[in-house]
Order: C-alpha cells, then sequence, then structure tokens
C-alpha cells in the first residue's frame, strides 16, 4: 500500500533533474543533526547537504544544477520516511493485535496511522503546489517545489521515528 | 501597512481570554526575545503552563489553542488576500492568469485535514483516548502554531 502511495506525481519532476550529474553526499545535514544544540530545531539542518552540493557542483547554483541537489536530498528523506514508516506501522499492528486479543474495542492505531499519513501526502502535494505558485511560470519553481519536498518529507521522517510514535 | 491589519485581531483575542486566567504575554515576550538559531517553538504553550499553575491544565491548554487558531486565521486571512491581488494584477496587467488564491486555499484544506489525522493517530496512542487528553491538546497546538509560524512568514516576503 505504502508504495503506491509514495509513487507520487513528483517522480516526473525527480526523473528529469536527476539527469546530471552532481557531487553530493548526506553529510552536512547529517552532521548538523548530530550536533544539535537543545534550543535549535532539526529544521534548521535540512537541505544543508542540497546546498553544499550546490557549491561542490560546478553550476550548481544553475536551476537544473539546484534542481539536481535538491532532488537528491529529497530521495534520501524520502527513502527514510519509507522506512520510518514501515517500522512504525508493524510497531502500531502488533500493538492492535494484542489489545484485539484481550478484547480490547480500541480504535486500530495502523488505521488511524494509515489516515494521517494519505492527508499527509495530500497536504505534502498541495502545500508543494502553492509554493510553485509564487513563481508564476518561471523556470524557479522547479527548485522552489523541490525544497518544499525535501523539507516537509524531512519533517515528516523525523516525526514518525519520534521515541513517543515509535514506542 | 498591512500589519496593522494584526493589531485589532490581537486584541481581541486577548479579551476573549478575559474570563479565564489565560494571557498570551508569557509566549509573545518569549517570541520577541528568540534569536534567529532558536527554534520558536520553545515557546509554545508557555502561556498555558503559566496559566496552569492556578486552573485546570486542559482549560489553560485550550486556551492556548484557541489564541493560535485566531493567529492562524488573522495570518491566512492576510496571505490569502495578497495573493487575490497578485492573481487580480495578473488579469489587470493581461499576463498569464493565475490562481494563487486557489492553490492557497487548497494547501490550507489540505492542511486543517493533516492537522485533525495527525492528532487523531496521536489520541489513538494513549490509553484514555479521549481528545482532551494532554498529549492530543499539545498535538493541535504545536501543530497550529507551526501553521501560523509558515504563514506569518509568508506575509512577511509577499
Amino acid at each position: 500500500m505504502w508504495k503506491f502511495l509514495t509513487a507520487s506525481v513528483f517522480a516526473a519532476v525527480g526523473a528529469t533533474a536527476s539527469a546530471q550529474e552532481v557531487t553530493f553526499s548526506m553529510d552536512a545535514t547529517l552532521n548538523c543533526l548530530s550536533t544539535l544544540s537543545e534550543n535549535q530545531s532539526p529544521r534548521s539542518c535540512i537541505s544543508h547537504s542540497a546546498n553544499a552540493c550546490m557549491e561542490d557542483t560546478p553550476g550548481g547554483w544553475s536551476t537544473v544544477g539546484m534542481g539536481a541537489c535538491l532532488n537528491k536530498e529529497y530521495e534520501y528523506w524520502d527513502a527514510r520516511l519509507n522506512t520510518a514508516y514501515i517500522h512504525v506501522r508493524d510497531m502500531r499492528r502488533k500493538t492492535d493485535k494484542e489489545l484485539a486479543d484481550i478484547g480490547s474495542s480500541a480504535p486500530k492505531q495502523a488505521d488511524a496511522l494509515l489516515a494521517m499519513q494519505r492527508a499527509w501526502i495530500a497536504y505534502r502535494d498541495a502545500s508543494c503546489a502553492y509554493e510553485r505558485s509564487h513563481w508564476g511560470g518561471g523556470t524557479g519553481g522547479g527548485p522552489a517545489t523541490l525544497s518544499c519536498l525535501v523539507y516537509l518529507t524531512a519533517e515528516q521522517a523525523l516525526y514518525l521515528e519520534a521515541d513517543s510514535i515509535v514506542e | 501597512m498591512r500589519l496593522f491589519a494584526f493589531l485589532p485581531a490581537l486584541v481581541l483575542s486577548t479579551a476573549a481570554f478575559a474570563q479565564d486566567n489565560f494571557s498570551p504575554a508569557e509566549t509573545e515576550a518569549c517570541l520577541a526575545g528568540v534569536d534567529r538559531k532558536t527554534d520558536k517553538r520553545v515557546c509554545v504553550g508557555a502561556s498555558a503552563r503559566a496559566c496552569a499553575q492556578d486552573s485546570e491544565e486542559a482549560t489553560c491548554m485550550a486556551s492556548e489553542i484557541a489564541y493560535w487558531d485566531t493567529r492562524l486565521t488573522v495570518a491566512f486571512a492576510l496571505v490569502l488576500d495578497r495573493a487575490k491581488g497578485k492573481d487580480d494584477d495578473a488579469v489587470h496587467m493581461s499576463m498569464q492568469p493565475r490562481d494563487q488564491a486557489g492553490a492557497l486555499l487548497k494547501a490550507q484544506d489540505s492542511w486543517k485535514q493533516y492537522r485533525a489525522d495527525t492528532c487523531a493517530f496521536e489520541q489513538t496512542l494513549w490509553v484514555t483516548g479521549q481528545p482532551d487528553a494532554p498529549e492530543v491538546q499539545s498535538c493541535h497546538l504545536y501543530l497550529t502554531a507551526e501553521q501560523v509560524f509558515y504563514l506569518e512568514a509568508v506575509a512577511l516576503i509577499e
């Protein structure tokens, strides 16, 4: 089910952008996340790797270069979100089964999780379409959409990885 | 100029909380003092915590959620107004037609559904399973505040 959910309209954006070779590593974002101070938002680390890629790639600050670098970080967070989702889903199914075994009629956690993730996908797509609308038909719309996807996807991945959701 | 539109709404929202011990002062003072590097989320809930020192916690949380909801309505109206203005400009200047207002309305509707479903999911995680469980209120509070931060930032840029 999840695979169908993530096979989004943005696959087309990604396929075009990644045609360019870029110098990309997730180090900058991950190093930032691992050295966060208490009052610093994880959000402040998101897209550090895409920015480093734009610096390190010849022509990285062109529209095509930015799109390709952002797409690399998007692919990372999308994969990480998939992994996090499957992990939470398995945990929630286990809890649902345990509750059902003792005769509980509590609402199913796994069903609520799926509803949430579907709503999140609609929210992500509509929000990033709105972000694109700031650019009219301009070429900045591509990187703006991808940047939005990077931020929202990273935040949802980090949300699903939180202890309170998994345990 | 348009920023002044915020003020009457905030005064109104302050008046609306006069019946209990809630005042948004702590949250607003905290926000006024954060530097660029600090996560604004650290300020969210500050007023509810102060209020809960001599009032019921759930009531205080409900009041701060209402405060952020009002602030969200104001920020959204401001951003929508500008989007409509730009859509109209495109018509008058015979530019490529655009529907940013439509895109914004759709984004906001989808955000409301996302907030509802996210907090409904969190509700299933807690023993009481009640909509006013502290964790569920906290979900509404933080998601609403974050959307306010987003739309207020858009309003400043636009």
